[in-house]
């Protein structure tokens, strides 16, 4: 249905629940991109920012979406995977640490953070 | 007349002089143990935080009950989050991560934020400027840190014991 390589220009979208919201800051903390397999995201798959969204709010009551570029991930050095979850989700892709390690630790989910833009605030 | 006068002169003068013998002491008292005439006589210690006259306490992030209580709070919370808290898939938060960081957040002088993982840890974080900055994460058997200290990075496994030298680090 896509092209397995996600393109650099591709946004990916991520959802915040209240507790991974840094209130102080007004950001997700970087715990939010911290997970036991690779970081689950939606790429946008030529979907409008709105569409994305209002995608992932019919999931989950999400205090929060942002979305990070791919071209960013990458530049940090993390891999970007499109694993689609059919048919429940045909957008899902996952951002590993590298191709032999999966979680991510440390600095690139700190920057993965700081690349994000909130395109969705309660 | 003149005699009274004289007289009431003569007592002022030996009050003057008790004042300064009383002067004389306390100089010599705080110089040798300073710290009882300054912290019971001049000093409360329960000065509101900021007092113009503390040193002490007059950083609000500091010796906070309040965020302990805040904290301890959310550690209670955590443990009630069910699989698939965050909507992806995430495990619940490890009930032997919420007592290790509940023991750590009790010996600490600065409260962190503190945040779940999906992967059932929490993150430790406290948050100066984008460049100073240390996240430890709490796993069931080990930590692990990353530190912004001046713009510089730093990430390793570190320690239950190396902690406290850690944070403190951070704070100086």
């Amino acid at each position: 249905m896509f092209n397995e390589n996600i393109d650099d220009n591709e946004f990916l979208f991520r959802g915040v629940v209240n507790v991974n919201w840094d209130f102080e800051n007004d950001r997700p903390s970087s715990a939010t991109f911290k997970d036991s397999f690779g970081v689950s995201v939606d790429r946008d798959g030529g979907r409008s920012q709105s569409e994305c969204v209002s995608e992932l709010l019919s999931k989950k009551n999400f205090i929060a979406i942002c979305k990070v570029l791919t071209y960013d991930v990458r530049e940090i050095g993390a891999i970007v995977k499109y694993l689609p979850i059919i048919p429940d989700n045909v957008y899902h892709s996952e951002i590993h640490d590298s191709i032999e390690v999966i979680q991510l630790k440390g600095k690139k989910p700190n920057k993965i953070r700081d690349k994000s833009l909130t395109v969705f605030k309660k | 007349m003149r005699n009274r006068n004289i007289i009431t002169d003569t007592r002022k003068g030996y009050s003057d002089l008790l004042k300064y013998a009383a002067l004389i002491l306390i100089a010599d008292s705080t110089s040798q143990i300073p710290r009882i005439i300054e912290e019971p006589i001049i000093f409360s210690y329960h000065k509101p935080v900021g007092s113009q006259n503390s040193t002490r306490f007059n950083d609000s992030n500091r010796y906070s009950l309040e965020k302990l209580k805040l904290n301890k709070q959310t550690l209670f919370h955590l443990k009630n989050l069910k699989s698939n808290w965050n909507g992806y898939n995430s495990k619940p938060i490890n009930e032997e991560v919420i007592q290790i960081t509940e023991d750590i957040i009790s010996q600490l002088d600065y409260q962190p934020k503190l945040f779940p993982t999906g992967r059932g840890t929490i993150q430790i974080e406290f948050f100066k400027d984008e460049n100073n900055l240390l996240e430890i994460e709490v796993f069931e058997k080990e930590l692990f840190m990353y530190k912004i200290k001046n713009g510089e990075e730093m990430e390793r496994n570190m320690s239950f014991d190396d902690l406290p030298k850690v944070i403190t680090e951070f704070h100086v």
